[in-house]
This record gives C-alpha cells, structure tokens and sequence, in this order.
C-alpha cells in the first residue's frame, strides 16, 4: 500500500514550530525554514518502506536474541561520591539545583 | 617510534627500550605539530598522560606485572567518558562538562596500563559522517586537507591515519568506525552488538551503538578487543561471553571459507570503488577462500530504515541535555520551560537539531505506525534475510562506501551524506560484527576500504579474515607529510 503522506498533518501555521514545541527546542526563524525543507526532503526518502510487504512481520524488539530477561543483584551498594556528580550543575544551592519557579505565580 | 603499531610499542617499552615518558612526550609533540592541521584532537592529556607514564616508569623499574597495553598510547573518542576530563562529544551543549565515572572501556584501558593521550574531534553526538558537524571545527583528511575524514569517529581515524597515536577508540552507530577508517586507510572494527559495553558511552542510538577500535592493523584490533570485549554488569544489553584470545584465532588459515558477496547491492559505487573491490574480491579468491553471490538487496531500503530509527532513538536520548542538571543552562530563560528551550537552542548544532525533530516527528502519535513500527518490521526483515544470507556464506563481503572521501562542503543535500552509510547501516541494524580494512587507493591518492561482516558473535572469525586480506596485501601506508 503506498501512503502520501503530508510532513505533518498539522495546521499551516504550525508546522516546524509544532516539531519544536515538541521537541522543546526554540528554533529561529530561519532555522524553521531550512530545517523544514530538509525534514520534508529525508521524509519522502524514507517514505519507500512503504513499497515493502511487513504484514506477517513482526517488530524488532531487541536485536540481540535474549532467551531471558537481565536482572541484577539487588543488593546495596556504595555507589558514586554525590558531590563529584553535582559539580557539573549549572547552578546549586545547598547542594540543591536552582531553577526558576515551576508554577506560575511562585515566588 | 613513528608509525609504530601498537604491539611495537608495547614491546619497546616491555623490553626497556623505551620509557613510557619518551613515548608520551614523542606523541605529545606529534599532536602539537599537526593538530593545527587536522584538528584531530580536542583535549591534549598534557599533565595526565605524563603522570600515567612516570607511574608505569617505576611500575616496569620495581619488575611489577604490567598490563597488555603498557606502553601504548591511546586516544578516545570524545563521547565516551574518562573520569574527571571534558566529555563534550563535540557540542556547546557539553562543552565544559567534565565526566564524573569512567566508562567501562576506559577503566579496562586504565587496568591494562594504557597511555590515554586524549579526547578526539567527531561529529556532534556522533551524528554525521563527515567530520562537519563538530561545534569545535572541522577534521580534516590526512591524505588531502580539502577532504572529510568521514565520520562519525573523524578525529580518531585522522590520528591514527597521520600516525599521532596507534590506537584511537570510536563508537559506530551506522558506520562511524568503518567509514571514517575507510578514507583514512586505517582498520576500523565494530564488534558484534552487545559485545563491548555501552556503559560511559553517550547514547545516539541506543540499539545501534557499539563502541570498537581504529588501529593500523587488525593485528591492533585483536589486542583491544581482548580487553574491552567483556561482559559489564552495568549495561543490560552486555553479551555474557568471555573475552576470546583473539591474536591466536586470526593466525588461522582462511582457506575453505565461504565468502558470499552480494553483486546486486553493489550497483551504487563509483568505477574506481568498483575496480578496487573486484581486486579485493579477487584477493580472497588468492587466500583459498570460495566466493558465493548472495542476496541481500532489503539493505536497499537500510538508510531509510536506519535513519528512522535512530532519529527516534536520538530524540529520546538527547531529551536529558535540557539545561538542568549538567551541561549549558542559558542565561536568557524567564521560567523552566524556557531553560529547556533556549538551553537546547543554544547548546545543540543544525544536525542534531535536524535529527531530533526527524525522530520526534516519526515518534508522534500520527506519523509513528507509518515510519518508526513501519522501520522496526523492516529492521526485522533485514535481521532475517542476512541471517538467511550467512546459511549459504561464512561472512560477507562488501565495500565500506560508495566512493572514496569527498570534498569538505561538497555535499549538496541531507541525502547525500546519509548515503555514504550505504553499506554500513546494515551491520547496525543486525547486530553484526562489521570491520573496515584498507583496500587500495584511488588515482588521486585517497584510501579506500573493504568491508568484512559476520554473523552475529562471529567477531573472531571476521577479525581473522581482515588479518589474513591485509597480510596479503600491501595498503598500510602513511600520507605524506606525515611520515618521520
């Protein structure tokens, strides 16, 4: 079964804009442009899958064929030195990390 | 001790010849002359290196066991973690952030005396195949300064290639060893998925990734993968095997083997590609080897499949860089939503972006059956039809790339630069060990490469064929300018 698929079945306006809402990534205007015209160009190369037959075919789930599932030891364990891993915040507090408010209206 | 191999190296030094500071200081001064050229590196190990080396000095002078690496001066790919230098993996986004853990490879490097010289420019994230995309500038091909080194793993194929270091660690997500070692006329090994640990390498793509080595010579790579080729309880998709010896296994003979070629793939490449894999292909026929043509035309439709999903997987593996807990937090931001918008705008470069909004949009909930599940039963397809391919062959063969390395800049649209993964996307897909050796060159003086890929596990036996091609061949050669 061919589809035609439109990029994004989404109103005119939003197009690029909705991508990046998503992918929380404030894009320029010029970014919007070109990165439109390119996702729209990879997204009609990817589209020849569709020519292949995958109607008895399941999913990949895993590529390594696993007989069983991978559990570890559930044991305590020292893990690692909490102050080396809050060296690379961008900003802390009382070994905290500082963001703005959450909710709108916090002081 | 210029152009010396690993294991060369390692005796020198094994046998008093050499002390580890002269091995280290020699490099040092190799990467400061020609680093300005090939921006190969990103972070010199200056003080760390020398530290290591006066160690392992005193360790050898006190006669205590010395590590297989010992000696050897190594570079690392700049996404995968050593404790307590930057890991920017080529972005603004991580550009001052410095790695709290070593990885597992980097620790088993460490336990086995290893020289880390430094980190090595690449693709941002590993995304790309051009040495372009780096936010710290481009790498540039030994072999003609107007050329990519490929990519992802640019900067360690570089290195090895102008004889910097011997070894230099990348990770291959859809070629990014093999490629880059390919243009570069260096030997770059992907091993089996599962079969080195992902544990401290920065996910692109989460099922496609391994970690493997650029060397030389094949003979580097079996020492390498004897040391980091082991089971790691912190990464869950760890094959639990033992580490093989694999320096004795590729001495075996490769007569009888069954190499099948897949003729009908190979109508893209460009005529010297061509010319120079029949000559390959003539090569294994010299060796004893018996040559089968096989079918295996699904990996047609492996770029498409292979860039739906790790788009996917990347758009999920790169949400966590959002300005909170570690890497660049913008100073614009007026509320939380903002930090992760502009932290991100700011922090991440046009490919990445391209390949977040590409995996976000083939995830969203109206485009997701079409491309990402659409993918994964392609992906299941190819899974069964190489395996269905390696009942009639032992390994395959197949050229790395469709040309030799192109002009820096001379790619004209996305396409372009995702279809020199041509012939590499499949052994990702699979699981497959997939190793890159040199083949020849082209008129103009640019390396070439012959691919060998293995069923899965199978990492000896492709390591073994690669070591017997290359000992029948005469490719390992060092670009001018380069040499002593």
């Amino acid at each position: 079964m061919h589809l035609c698929i439109k990029f994004l079945d989404m109103s005119e306006n939003s197009k690029a804009k909705n991508l990046s809402r998503l992918s929380r990534i404030r894009l320029s205007p010029e970014e919007e442009i070109t990165l439109d015209e390119n996702i729209q160009t990879i997204l009609n190369y990817m589209l020849q899958i569709q020519e292949i037959n995958t109607d008895e075919t399941p999913i990949c789930t895993n590529v390594l064929p696993l007989s069983e599932t991978v559990f570890e030891e559930d044991n305590v364990i020292n893990s690692y030195d909490r102050e080396t891993f809050l060296e690379n915040a961008p900003d802390l507090v009382g070994g905290m990390l500082k963001v703005p408010p959450v909710i709108e209206g916090d002081a | 001790m210029h152009g010396k191999t690993a294991h060369e190296f390692h005796n020198h030094f094994v046998r008093g010849e050499i002390s580890a500071r002269e091995i280290v200081q020699i490099t040092l001064d190799n990467i400061e002359r020609c680093n300005k050229n090939l921006n190969a590196f990103l972070n010199i190990f200056k003080k760390r290196s020398l530290q290591k080396a006066d160690a392992l000095d005193s360790k050898r002078l006190k006669k205590a066991k010395l590590g297989k690496l010992a000696g050897i001066p190594i570079a690392i790919k700049d996404n995968i973690h050593v404790k307590g230098e930057f890991t920017t993996c080529a972005s603004k986004i991580l550009e001052n952030y410095r790695a709290p853990f070593n990885a597992t490879v980097t620790q088993l490097f460490e336990d086995e005396d290893a020289l880390l010289i430094g980190k090595t420019n690449m693709d941002e994230f590993a995304m790309g195949g051009s040495g372009t995309h780096s936010a710290f500038g481009n790498t540039h091909n030994p072999w003609d300064l107007r050329c990519t080194p490929g990519g992802s793993s640019s900067g360690s194929a570089a290195a090895v290639a102008a004889r910097l270091c011997p070894i230099a660690m990348g990770s291959d997500t859809g070629g990014s060893i093999r490629q880059p070692a390919a243009y570069n006329g260096v030997t770059g090994y992907k091993p089996t998925y599962g079969r080195v640990s992902r544990y401290g390498l920065v996910a692109f793509g989460s099922s496609l990734d391994q970690i493997g080595p650029i060397t030389q010579n094949v003979h580097d790579s079996a020492l390498i993968m004897e040391v980091i080729g082991k089971h790691c309880l912190r990464d869950s998709t760890s094959i639990n095997e033992k580490s093989f010896s694999y320096r004795e296994v590729i001495e075996k003979p490769v007569k009888g083997l069954k190499i099948g070629i897949p003729w009908s793939f190979l109508t893209q490449l460009s005529q010297e590609a061509k010319t120079n894999f029949e000559a390959s292909v003539k090569t294994l026929k010299d060796l004893g080897t018996e040559i089968v043509d096989i079918d295996i035309a699904i990996l047609r439709h492996g770029i498409a499949v292979y860039y739906i999903l790790a788009s996917a997987e990347a758009s999920t593996n790169l949400a966590r860089f959002d300005g909170i807990r570690y890497g660049k937090r913008t100073s614009e931001a007026k509320n939380l939503e903002e930090v992760f918008e502009l932290s991100r705008q700011e922090g991440f470069g046009w490919e990445v972006k391209n390949r977040i909004l590409l995996g976000t949009y083939v995830l969203s909930a109206s485009s997701q059956e079409a491309y990402y599940i659409k993918a994964q039963r392609v992906r299941t397809l190819i899974i069964q039809k190489l395996n269905e391919a390696f009942k009639h062959c032992d390994l395959i063969a197949l050229p790395v790339s469709p040309s030799s390395a192109p002009h820096i800049g001379s790619y004209k649209n996305p396409i372009d630069e995702y279809f020199q993964d041509l012939y590499t996307v499949g052994a990702n897909l699979a699981g497959c060990p997939g190793l890159s050796v040199p083949s020849g060159f082209t008129e103009s003086g640019l390396p070439l490469g012959i691919q060998f890929m293995g069923p899965q596990r199978q990492d000896a036996r492709v390591l073994n064929l690669g070591h017997a091609f290359q000992s029948a061949t005469d490719h390992l050669k060092t670009p001018k300018g380069f040499g002593e």
